[in-house]
């Protein structure tokens, strides 16, 4: 996993100023900085690599145009990760599949157990086991898990009810849960 | 089971919320593309009202060119024109009363028998007096041209400083002297004096002032020109957006059909070459949409509706009495016809190229489009009976849009009055014909008319 340094508050205003300024060279030297950061939350929030280059490339479209808005509180990188979300939920709203696909019960699970198998996976499997949920239940565990919404926010944000936004939650869990079991049942089957 | 599932939150958030990807390099490179997009799209509306203001002005100058036709060739209400008259007429006073002079100086100098008294033109109208001082210096030119060959050479000299003046108004006796070269020989001066008795005959005169190449010009009266046509046409568009799949998506499910433009036209002849035109002209645009899926969406009231988008704007659609649809829910559409009409007022800058029994006009101009109606016609495909849909009205479509307009029309003439015409034309829209849609549509067009033209 690349590592990206934390720019200097400094060099950071220099930069957006030469965003601002329109200026080609400093936009590529804040695309190469935050990019890489930022598909990884497109990746979480897209159903494969090719979705989320498309939302990265919006995304940063987005940040240069309105770069000269940006006011001076709060975290730059935040400003960047809202617009990256922004562009995929309304990416999402756009193709509207807000609709509930599968029905779990999740109480046959053992969680603590698929913890366990869990921990032993690498992150590129564990955002495949997110990419794989249906396109509803992903946006919904990406803002209440990753972005700290609260399901009044995810209602108001999807245009659907709290009651919608909690059951898709409950299904998103339910459905890694299961996705995580068949795994240790493949890891035990293997071992075996 | 709870405390389960909020561990599952708390390993998937430690797992990725650091997770970093490198992107591909050619995401690098779109974003660049549709940055240069976006300058070039920044420079454009920068210039905005440069464009604005010029074509303002070129509205505006006809408006003057047909003020500068009408009232001045008229001659009527206009200061302009009596100063210039005011100030001919003095220049005929001058040379007609140093012509007198000089005349008289000669006379008195060279021969007493031949010394007729020239009343000096100072104290008439200044016309007349020149005319009647030049008719007196010919006919003394006449008279000593057979007696003294100097004498009429000084009396040529006279005579050249009247053609002079005269060529200035009558092109004819300018013309006629080039031809004739005087000045050889007194049978030559002779000839040369007959051109000017002609100028100077009422006859002749009419006929100067009916002859337009003579005049060039100076009198060539404006008039008027109306005419109607009817033109076939084959219309498409120009899509723009900043996400080049909402393009795709367009222009994949529309394909235009053939539409038509009918039109009445009025010309105003502002100068013999140069004519103004503007009008009223109707046009219908039909544009066949292929089969579509609908997703159901929040509308702007709040409602749950189906978004059925087209390139000249959008509508939302609830189909049926059954349960009202909720996100995520579509539906399918068959096949649809979407028709756009549209009142045009062009205004056109036309030249005549070959003025004949066959004329040759192009001309080039700008035209303001009025949307009438934007309707969509189509079907949606329920298992139970499929429902026609009609679509008044789209939301997002602007109600009026700028054209540039150029067409080469072929005229000919039937008689002096009526005419039929052949005229080929293009327009292609410089503003768009929607609004917040996801494309910014610019309507453009090519077509063939005929029609007929009555001069008055």
């Amino acid at each position: 996993m690349p590592e990206t340094d934390s720019l200097l508050p400094d060099s950071e205003q220099l930069l957006i100023n030469g965003c601002i300024e329109g200026n080609r060279a400093f936009q590529t030297e804040l695309y190469d900085h935050y990019a890489p950061k930022m598909l990884g939350v497109c990746l979480r929030y897209a159903k494969n690599r090719e979705e989320a280059e498309e939302i990265l490339q919006e995304g940063f479209l987005r940040v240069f145009t309105y770069i000269n808005k940006l006011r001076g509180t709060g975290s730059f990188e935040g400003w960047i990760r809202k617009i990256m979300v922004n562009c995929a939920l309304l990416r999402y709203r756009n193709k509207a599949h807000l609709q509930p696909v599968i029905r779990l019960d999740s109480s046959v699970y053992d969680v603590e157990s698929n913890i366990d198998i869990a921990s032993n996976l690498d992150a590129k499997e564990l955002l495949f086991l997110i990419q794989s949920l249906p396109a509803g239940y992903r946006i919904v565990f990406n803002l209440y898990v990753f972005e700290g919404y609260k399901h009044r926010e995810i209602a108001a944000a999807l245009g659907i009810s709290e009651g919608t936004s909690k059951s898709n939650l409950h299904d998103a869990r339910a459905f890694l849960q299961k996705a995580l079991s068949l795994k240790k049942k493949l890891v035990n089957y293997c071992e075996a | 089971m709870s405390k389960g599932l909020h561990d599952i939150d708390d390993f998937f958030r430690s797992a990725l919320d650091g997770n970093e990807e490198t992107p591909s390099a050619g995401v690098k490179e779109r974003l660049e593309a549709a940055l240069n997009k976006k300058g070039a799209k920044f420079f454009r509306k920068k210039f905005s009202g440069w464009k604005k203001t010029t074509l303002l002005f070129l509205l505006i100058l006809p408006g003057f060119a047909l003020y500068d036709s009408v009232i001045l060739n008229t001659g009527t209400g206009h200061s302009g024109g009596r100063t210039a008259d005011n100030q001919k007429h003095y220049s005929y006073r001058e040379n007609s009363k140093k012509t007198s002079e000089k005349h008289i100086a000669t006379d008195r100098t060279n021969n007493d028998e031949n010394n007729i008294a020239v009343p000096a033109a100072t104290g008439r109208n200044s016309k007349a007096g020149f005319e009647e001082s030049a008719s007196k210096t010919k006919g003394i030119a006449q008279k000593n041209i057979p007696r003294e060959k100097s004498y009429a050479g000084k009396n040529r000299n006279i005579l050249e400083d009247n053609i002079d003046l005269l060529s200035k108004e009558r092109t004819i006796a300018y013309r006629s002297l080039k031809e004739i070269n005087i000045v050889k020989s007194p049978t030559a001066l002779t000839i040369a004096i007959k051109p000017l008795q002609t100028v100077n005959s009422p006859r002749s005169k009419n006929r100067i002032s009916e002859n337009p190449k003579q005049t060039k010009g100076k009198i060539f009266k404006p008039f008027w020109m109306i005419a109607t046509f009817a033109s076939y046409e084959r219309a498409g568009y120009r899509l723009d957006s900043d996400l080049p799949t909402n393009i795709t998506s367009i222009k994949h499910s529309e394909v235009h059909e053939p539409s038509f433009s009918l039109g009445m036209i009025v010309s105003r002849q502002i100068k013999k070459r140069w004519a103004l035109q503007t009008g009223l002209i109707y046009s219908q645009t039909n544009i066949g949409i292929s089969p579509q899926k609908l997703d159901a969406l929040q509308d702007p009231r709040g409602d749950i509706s189906f978004k059925y988008i087209t390139s000249s704007g959008y509508a939302y659609i609830r189909p049926g009495l059954g349960a009202p649809p909720a996100i995520g829910d579509s539906l399918f559409t068959a096949e649809g016809k979407h028709a756009l009409k549209s009142i045009s007022v062009p205004l056109l800058v036309k030249y005549t190229v070959v003025d004949k029994t066959l004329s040759f006009i192009p001309g080039v101009g700008i035209e303001a489009n009025y949307l009438t109606s934007a309707k969509v016609e189509t079907e949606v495909e329920k298992p139970s009976s499929p429902e026609i849909i009609f679509i008044n009205k789209l939301d997002g479509a602007k109600s009026v849009y700028l054209s540039v307009v150029a067409d080469a029309e072929l005229r000919y003439k039937l008689n002096d009055n009526l005419s039929i015409s052949f005229r080929p034309g293009i327009r292609f829209a410089i503003s768009p014909v929607a609004k917040n849609n996801i494309v910014e549509t610019f309507p453009r067009s090519i077509g063939a008319g005929l029609g007929l033209t009555w001069k008055f």
